[in-house]
């Protein structure tokens, strides 16, 4: 970052998006889209024709288990599937009304983190070790604003402090913090530029309860101050509960059941859903064993010709292994993927 | 007579590092009867893992007592202690760095059997006695013929923590540490484990020490909950009794910080802020007071003592009665 001062750039992309972008009243706004990786081995089909809608100011949840495709959905949201081996094999993707497809490297860069940024997993990882954390916040403000070095380390602090860090600490590495400091550190990167779009992929997965607690207690009170949307990757259904405002889970590279937080958690459709919610220790409500789903997830460089969980479902049927479920509303915002559905009859055991 | 399997007295670790002694197990006492399970919940840095590794004296207590089946076994030779290993087995928290990625599932799982030498034979005979024993030890917990020659690198973590678990049940012991067997496992998968520990338990009558940060897992299997904070017992009850009726705050906190998976009115402020202070050269204070919502100044004339509250329900606050 010094060198590029020294030569009196500050790497900054001058890049006029508002010509190019649509009125819209969907922050995200992800249609049909299906990425793949290929390698000369095989083609791992991580998300296949998923819809993705993200209303202005709302938090949607993704979940699902590791596999899942969760993390390369968002990835190809923001255009940073790597290629090669991943590839956006088809779909359309809109940020804040701008059609991500369309953009040119030098655009792509400039909405990415002014416009939509994201949280990583792994806060331990995620950080340069050998950068302060103040000169790490300040390289996204300087790629996105013309403003000194200085200034932009005074506004790094500023930042520090509105996570809950002692901005005195912004020259110190990451390795002096703890495991919570530093994914506050992460989220004050995320939110250097202000981005009106936040993705947060498992925030508070490697950290203790009461640290992930106050880091979600934290982003909340963010949200709300700064109207971001948000979505929420985990796969803690405890989490969800507390954070969003709709759901969307994912299986095998597909959305099987996405709804609002009500519909989903109180009106549960999809079998797979029911089984998260089986398989999950509750604390208010002991049971002397715990139904978990059997198997495993089908390996996604080969997936079957039917329902993908058709072969760890309970009620799955002869019909389920033939083609693939669509898609099926029962209300203007609950739609369901499984077959059983065509049965008007049939029922799931949760809530009943 | 309750028959008793473990008792631990007192023990104490100390590291000693250049800033001074980090205490990482200070004065823990318990005793576990056998068939039960035990489990040590607390934060990262709390001491359960340490504390679960000196029971077995993978690592060496500074003092205490530790006493396995009515014998003391803290300061017996190493030999005679590889011995009793085989009674005292430990479960790892992370399948994808505690098996050696080198060796196959079945020599993962033989392993332990030669070096205890628990079959006898020769040649031809040892070898046939020891792949009939791993294939039955894989049909135990659920791990598939044809994965027999499989390296770890080709499983998923459910199926590595099912190896692991095949290592400790191999030796047929009475004890297991299952050190958060389950953290780095997904909802779906940990269910599935969590089961078949349950169900080995009831089969052959294990005792478990269950290390955890979840308390909603422990909720599910334990007998008798301890919690850890900063090397010492803050809390200990039967199940039930601990989360019906907390009393140490820090249990209050740890209780309330659990996301439950319904839908419920919004959260308040965290009942407690800041993070686990440092556990070296630790002042003559109760160990909460940083973090403490009710501290006061009588909290700060010494560590309070463990003391029974209600039959069974032991806690360590000096604002509890």
């Amino acid at each position: 970052m010094k060198f590029k001062e020294k030569n009196g750039k500050s790497g900054r992309t001058n890049v006029d998006l508002n010509s190019i972008r649509e009125e819209s009243e969907w922050a995200v706004d992800a249609e049909d889209l299906v990425v793949h990786y290929v390698t000369s081995a095989e083609t791992v089909e991580a998300v296949n024709s998923i819809d993705l809608k993200l209303k202005k100011k709302r938090t949607l949840g993704l979940v699902g288990e590791t596999g899942a495709g969760k993390t390369t959905a968002m990835l190809a949201l923001m255009r940073m599937v790597p290629d090669p081996p991943g590839e956006i094999v088809r779909g359309r993707i809109c940020i804040n009304g701008l059609d991500m497809m369309q953009l040119t490297p030098a655009q792509l860069q400039s909405v990415r983190g002014s416009e939509i940024a994201m949280i990583f997993q792994d806060p331990m990882t995620s950080l340069n070790p050998v950068i302060t954390v103040g000169d790490q916040i300040a390289e996204s403000i300087l790629l996105h604003r013309d403003i000194s070095r200085a200034e932009a380390l005074k506004e790094a602090e500023g930042i520090l402090a509105t996570v809950g860090i002692d901005p005195r600490r912004s020259g110190e590495y990451p390795h002096q913090f703890s495991g919570g400091m530093r994914q506050r550190v992460g989220i004050a990167i995320a939110l250097a530029c202000n981005p009106s779009i936040l993705i947060a992929d498992e925030p508070t997965s490697a950290l203790d309860v009461t640290i992930q607690a106050q880091i979600l207690q934290m982003m909340r009170k963010l949200k709300e101050e700064n109207d971001t949307s948000m979505i929420l990757i985990t796969h803690d259904l405890g989490v969800v509960a507390e954070m969003c405002d709709d759901v969307a889970v994912m299986y095998a590279g597909r959305i099987v059941e996405y709804g609002t937080l009500k519909e989903v958690f109180n009106e549960t459709k999809h079998p797979y859903t029911e089984g998260l919610f089986n398989s999950l220790p509750n604390i208010r409500n002991r049971v002397d064993k715990l139904k978990p789903i059997p198997g495993l997830m089908p390996d996604p460089a080969n997936l079957p010709a039917g329902c993908a969980f058709a072969d760890r479902c309970a009620y799955a049927c002869d019909r389920c292994r033939k083609g693939i479920p669509e898609a099926r509303a029962f209300s203007a915002t609950h739609k369901v993927a499984c077959s059983a559905y065509e049965d008007p009859d049939f029922k799931i055991g949760r809530g009943q | 007579m309750s028959d008793v399997i473990l008792e631990v007295k007192n023990l104490k670790k100390y590291f000693h590092t250049k800033k001074g002694n980090v205490h990482a197990v200070d004065n823990v006492s318990f005793s576990l009867e056998r068939g039960k399970t035990l489990g040590i919940v607390g934060e990262s840095g709390c001491g359960k893992s340490t504390t679960g590794r000196t029971i077995l004296r993978l690592i060496e207590p500074t003092s205490g007592e530790i006493h396995f089946e009515g014998k003391d076994i803290t300061r017996i030779p190493a030999k005679e202690m590889t011995r009793l290993r085989k009674d005292m087995q430990i479960i790892f928290q992370d399948p994808f760095s505690s098996l050696d990625p080198r060796m196959t599932v079945s020599q993962l799982i033989a392993e332990p059997l030669s070096y205890h030498k628990v079959l006898t034979g020769s040649g031809r005979e040892l070898a046939q006695k020891t792949e009939e024993l791993v294939l039955e030890l894989m049909g135990t917990v659920g791990l598939a013929e044809r994965l027999y020659n499989a390296y770890p690198h080709e499983l998923d973590g459910g199926r590595r923590q099912r190896i692991g678990i095949a290592r400790a049940l191999s030796l047929s012991p009475k004890l297991i540490v299952c050190d958060e067997p389950v953290s780095a496992l997904d909802v779906s998968i940990q269910a599935q484990i969590l089961n078949l520990l349950q169900d080995l338990q009831k089969e052959r009558g294990l005792t478990y020490i269950f290390i955890t940060h979840n308390l909603s897992v422990v909720n599910h299997f334990a007998d008798e909950i301890a919690v850890m904070y900063l090397g010492s017992i803050v809390e200990k009850a039967p199940v039930r009794e601990l989360f019906d009726n907390p009393l140490h705050p820090y249990t209050k906190a740890l209780l309330s910080a659990i996301p439950v998976p319904e839908i419920h009115e919004a959260r308040g402020e965290a009942l407690i802020q800041g993070e686990v202070v440092s556990p070296i050269n630790l002042p003559d204070e109760c160990r909460f007071c940083k973090r403490c919502p009710v501290c006061s100044e009588e909290c700060r004339q010494g560590v309070p003592a463990l003391r029974e509250v209600a039959p069974g329900h032991f806690v360590a606050c000096g604002k509890c009665s």
